[in-house]
């Protein structure tokens, strides 16, 4: 079975450099989605149950701990392992993510190794 | 009594009009004037009696002349009408003599010696009568008679004589015959019946009836003088004595009001003074004695407290000016200030503070102030007041959205704090407080743009960073090796592409620790770090920091050296932030040192640890040894070589370390190396046999005992109970404690846990509170009231702040989310070994209200208390419930030997036992458990 990685973020550039950092993972069958906005990645989230999400904190619509509750909350996609991607280094932020149900929270910039890594470990590729 | 002060001069002049005319008298003292008036007196009543009766003595004198003078008169006329009887009887004698001549010429001689006599007599009588008659002095009648005796009688005697005388010479006696005998016998008798004869006789007739008359009229006068004269000096008497007591009366009234006036006016003048308070008064000085020394004493006295008075007033008057301005001040300040006495009652509060806090209308003074303001500002007084040495200050919500910062400070009175050694004593405490909305305001304002700002960078930096990265993996995994790499040229290309790229990669990283620290200042400075304050060993945080930088010393290859005393005590603070400063420290240490050696230095001294990290390398000039602390000044010159830090390490560790209450500071000597030092205080527990504990304290204490009387951990695993309506919650807590090695059991809501604890007790159960079909407090309610389940410990792990509510339910610990899994980990622990829940503290008191008191304290705080009032019923309910503590009156203890009956006798040697002080408990009741006295004693 394919596994379904969705990455969200309003910067165009960080979506082709998660893409990027993680295009090996297509190679091992993993499918790559990206959504622009919370709205959009929301409804990408109920529609495609992605195993995994790369998910900004700061994006216009609906934020990203927003997007994160709401997903937690809806049991049918609950399961979904959510990484939060913020700015914001602050430790308020990672106590409202740790709140909203997320699983793990990385501070940008990011280490484009590290994520693959994550990545890796998260969906058991060997 | 109402006279104008210049009325008082006129009374004296009234008072002595004898001033002007007898001015020695008023230089005599007041015992002469007195003497001298008495005398005065006396004098003229002796006078006035002596002059009366000489006065009448007098007259008396006058009188019984007169009266002798009457008899003497009355003598005369009856020598007269003695002699002119001598005389008629000598001539009838001659004739009856006529026969003897001798005899005859004889009683002739005598005849004749009568009448001249009696010639003379009578002109000696009118003579007398004529000198009287001038005189005036003979009555009228007297005189009339007198005169007819005169033109009736004078010279008839005389006349007589010569006629006899005639007869006589006519005669020869010796030749008398018979015949002539007898014709000179009727001679004789012829003349006797001659008128003349008669007349004689009628003259000495009318002579005795003089002598009559004068002998009634004149004595009578006479005595009718004297009686008057004896009456006349009786009213002499009389009135000169009443006159002269009535001078003398005069006198002495004068002199009496001569003394008395200016007594009376020094009187008046004291008292007006002291009635009215009017200081211009002076007592008028009239006289030298000791009544107007007295004046001139009162006008001085009256001057001297006149002047004292004055300069009081201006002193008083000073003063209230200054307390009007400090009043002034304080109504104006902008700050909020609240003053307290020592018992915690509200002194002075002025408008901002009660602008603050909405108290417009409410009576604040000799209030205790925790009966209107919250427990912030309460807890501050009273800490304060526990130790006067420590200033405190607060962050405080106020009305309507505003931030305080509430600073306390303690009033000490100035002489004994000079003295040292002697411990504080306050008087009172004085919070100010600063309304900072505004500045917590642009603070947030300053931190959100900070964040922004931060957020804002990052995201660049994040593609720049990231795609950097991606291309020297990608470089390196997939051009590179494709690429032919035969020419020079190509080589060079590839070398300093990845060059380059390192350098992209190192400085993007390098952007991103400068954004990192900024963010971290800004935090730090606008107080937005929660400080977790904790004892730590100081040993053990180097030994963490050392481990941290042990890849660069690695890599420096220099050598570490530890100079750690043995034995230090523990410091106050926050583990993570000093091994912060530990790192960035050793860090620079390492950074900026070639080779030799990096020394830690750890020592105690004066109340404080010192830490230095002591390095071998290029060293820092004295110049700029401050500047290292200020931000964004890395000293460029100096570092040039190695441009690795973001200059913000040390301002960093500068504010942690000053949060700490240390010091940090620099030593370098150029070229041979640095020494960066910081200090920690020592917290040293104020010692102090008397100081007042409050109930909170003993609480803690009690509470800090309570779990310490556990019994030992069996070894079996525990069971704990997660209960929470979020799944991701329970998974959570599941994987915590599970890596603690607890069985972990999950419901997912109020209900479930009823059915799970019902069916598999639990150790211990930690529920959220916002949950689903029951919430957390009702599910704590019906636990806690089951016997079955109420001794199964209970953590509350809600976002909702209620505590005392979960508390009031028997709750044994109240966290708040986030989860501090550290916290939560260690009160599981604690809970867990402690065993039962609800722990149970017996109150051994026979004060009802002393008892109440503790009660109500304890129960709020989660205990379950049981009281007893006796010693008997103290060791029968210790025995049979058990109790975690027990806390007794120390009377009722020594009295049934408590302690030792419980102790030994009957197995409870692990039983914590308090004792109260029963004299010193009484407070509590007035002061609301601020300040008793329990001294616990083990």
């Amino acid at each position: 079975m394919n596994k379904t990685i969705l990455i969200v973020d309003d910067e165009v550039h960080i979506r082709v450099l998660l893409e990027q950092t993680l295009e090996d993972l297509e190679d091992e069958g993993v499918e790559l989605l990206t959504a622009s906005n919370g709205a959009e990645a929301l409804e990408l989230i109920q529609i495609e149950k992605p195993d995994l999400v790369f998910l900004d904190v700061m994006m216009p619509k609906m934020t990203g701990f927003e997007v994160c509750q709401a997903v937690k909350r809806d049991i049918a996609t609950q399961n979904t392992y959510i990484i939060m991607l913020t700015a914001k280094g602050q430790e308020f932020d990672q106590q409202q993510g740790h709140e909203a149900g997320a699983n793990l929270y990385m501070t940008k910039p990011f280490d484009p190794d590290e994520v693959l890594e994550k990545a890796t470990e998260i969906l058991a590729i060997a | 009594m109402s006279a104008q002060p210049s009325a008082t001069p006129k009374l004296f002049h009234h008072s002595t009009p004898s001033t002007r005319t007898t001015g020695w008298f008023n230089r005599l003292k007041v015992g002469p004037k007195i003497s001298l008036g008495y005398a005065a007196a006396l004098g003229i009543a002796m006078g006035g009696t002596i002059i009366g009766i000489a006065v009448g003595n007098s007259y008396q004198q006058q009188a019984q002349n007169l009266q002798a003078d009457a008899i003497d008169e009355i003598l005369d006329i009856k020598d007269l009408r003695q002699s002119l009887t001598q005389v008629i009887a000598e001539e009838r004698e001659l004739i009856t003599w006529l026969d003897n001549p001798e005899r005859f010429q004889s009683i002739y001689e005598l005849y004749r010696n009568s009448t001249e006599e009696f010639e003379e007599e009578w002109a000696e009588l009118l003579a007398e009568y004529e000198e009287d008659i001038e005189e005036g002095i003979e009555e009228a009648d007297e005189i009339e008679f007198l005169e007819n005796l005169i033109e009736n009688y004078d010279g008839i005697v005389s006349n007589y004589f010569k006629d006899v005388d005639q007869i006589i010479s006519e005669l020869n006696l010796t030749e008398l015959q018979d015949k002539t005998l007898i014709e000179v016998k009727q001679r004789f008798i012829d003349l006797n019946r001659r008128p003349n004869a008669i007349k004689i006789e009628e003259f000495a007739e009318q002579l005795s009836k003089f002598a009559e008359t004068i002998e009634e009229e004149e004595l009578a006068a006479a005595a009718d003088v004297i009686q008057t004269a004896a009456q006349l000096r009786t009213q002499v008497i009389t009135i000169s004595i009443v006159l002269s007591l009535i001078i003398a009366s005069f006198l002495a009234l004068l002199i009496s009001r001569a003394i008395n006036r200016p007594l009376k006016a020094v009187e008046e003048t004291a008292l007006r003074v002291t009635r009215e308070g009017n200081f211009d008064l002076r007592a008028t000085v009239t006289s030298n004695d000791e009544i107007g020394t007295l004046s001139i004493a009162l006008n001085q006295l009256i001057e001297w407290v006149s002047t004292y008075t004055r300069s009081l007033k201006e002193a008083q008057q000073e003063l209230e000016e200054q307390t009007q301005e400090l009043n002034a001040i304080i109504d104006n300040l902008g700050d909020g200030l609240l003053v307290t006495d020592s018992q915690g009652c509200i002194t002075r509060a002025n408008p901002a503070l009660r602008g603050m806090f909405s108290l417009n209308d409410t009576q604040l003074n000799h209030q205790p102030a925790h009966t209107i303001f919250d427990q912030r500002i309460t807890e501050l007084i009273t800490k304060n007041q526990t130790d006067p040495t420590i200033s405190q200050s607060k962050e405080l919500e106020l009305t309507s959205d505003r931030v305080g910062q509430a600073l306390v400070t303690a009033i000490t009175s100035a002489v004994e704090s000079e003295t040292e050694g002697k411990a504080i004593q306050s008087v009172g405490s004085v919070v100010l407080i600063r309304d900072i909305t505004a500045e917590k305001e642009v603070d947030r304002m300053k931190t959100d743009f900070i964040s922004t700002v931060s957020h804002e960078l990052r995201t660049p930096l994040t593609s720049v960073l990231g795609f950097a990265k991606l291309i020297q993996k990608k470089l390196e995994e997939t051009v590179l090796p494709a690429v032919n790499i035969d020419t020079k040229k190509t080589e060079r290309a590839a070398r300093q592409v990845r060059e380059n790229l390192n350098i992209i990669v190192s400085e993007g990283e390098r952007l991103t620790s400068l954004i990192n620290d900024v963010l971290d200042i800004a935090k730090i400075e606008a107080g937005k770090i929660e400080w977790n304050m904790q004892p730590i060993a100081i040993a053990e945080i180097i030994e963490r920091a050392i481990a941290a930088i042990s890849v660069l010393l690695q890599t420096s290859g220099l050598d570490i050296i530890r100079d750690i005393e043995s034995d230090l005590p523990e410091v106050v603070g926050d583990r993570d932030r000093l091994i912060q400063v530990l790192i960035n420290l050793f860090s620079n240490a390492i950074k900026f040192t070639d080779s030799g050696s990096v020394t830690c230095r750890v020592f105690c001294q004066n109340n404080e640890v010192s830490i230095s990290i002591i390095d071998t390398g290029i060293g820092l000039a004295s110049d700029d040894l401050e500047k290292v602390f200020e931000k964004f000044k890395q000293i460029g010159e100096v570092m040039t070589d190695k441009p690795k830090g973001t200059g913000l390490g040390l301002p960093i560790c500068k504010q942690i370390i000053e949060h700490h209450g240390g010091r940090i500071w620099a030593e370098s000597t150029l070229g041979e190396g640095s020494t960066f030092s910081f200090t920690l205080p020592l917290n040293i527990p104020v010692e102090s046999g008397i100081a007042k504990v409050s109930l909170q304290t003993v609480v803690e204490q009690l509470k800090d005992n309570v779990d310490r009387t556990i019994a030992p951990e069996r070894k079996t695993q525990k069971t704990i109970l997660v209960v929470d309506d979020e799944p991701h919650i329970r998974t959570l807590l599941r994987q915590e404690l599970e890596a603690t090695g607890y069985q972990v059991q999950e419901a997912k809501d109020g209900m479930d846990a009823l059915r799970k604890i019902k069916a598999t007790p639990p150790d211990l159960i930690v529920m959220d509170v916002m949950m689903p079909n029951i919430n957390g407090f009702d599910l704590a309610a019906v636990l806690k009231s089951n016997p079955a389940t109420m001794n199964i410990p209970t953590i509350v792990l809600s976002i909702i702040q209620d505590q005392e509510r979960g508390y009031r339910l028997g709750v044994d610990r109240y966290l708040s989310k986030p989860i501090d899994t550290d916290t939560l980990l260690h009160d599981i622990k604690t809970l867990l070994t402690q065993g039962a829940s609800n722990r149970k503290v017996l109150v051994v008191d026979m004060d009802t209200s002393t008892t109440k008191t503790l009660m109500d304290v304890l129960v709020s705080k989660g205990y379950q208390v049981i009281e007893a009032s006796t010693g008997h019923d103290s060791i029968e309910k210790a025995l049979s419930l058990k109790p975690d503590m027990i806390i007794v009156d120390s009377a009722i203890s020594t009295e049934h030997e408590l302690v030792k009956t419980l102790r030994f006798d009957n197995g409870l040697e692990n039983i914590f036992i308090i004792m109260m002080d029963h004299q010193l408990v009484p407070q509590m009741q007035t002061q609301e458990f601020q300040s008793s006295n329990p001294t616990p004693r083990h």
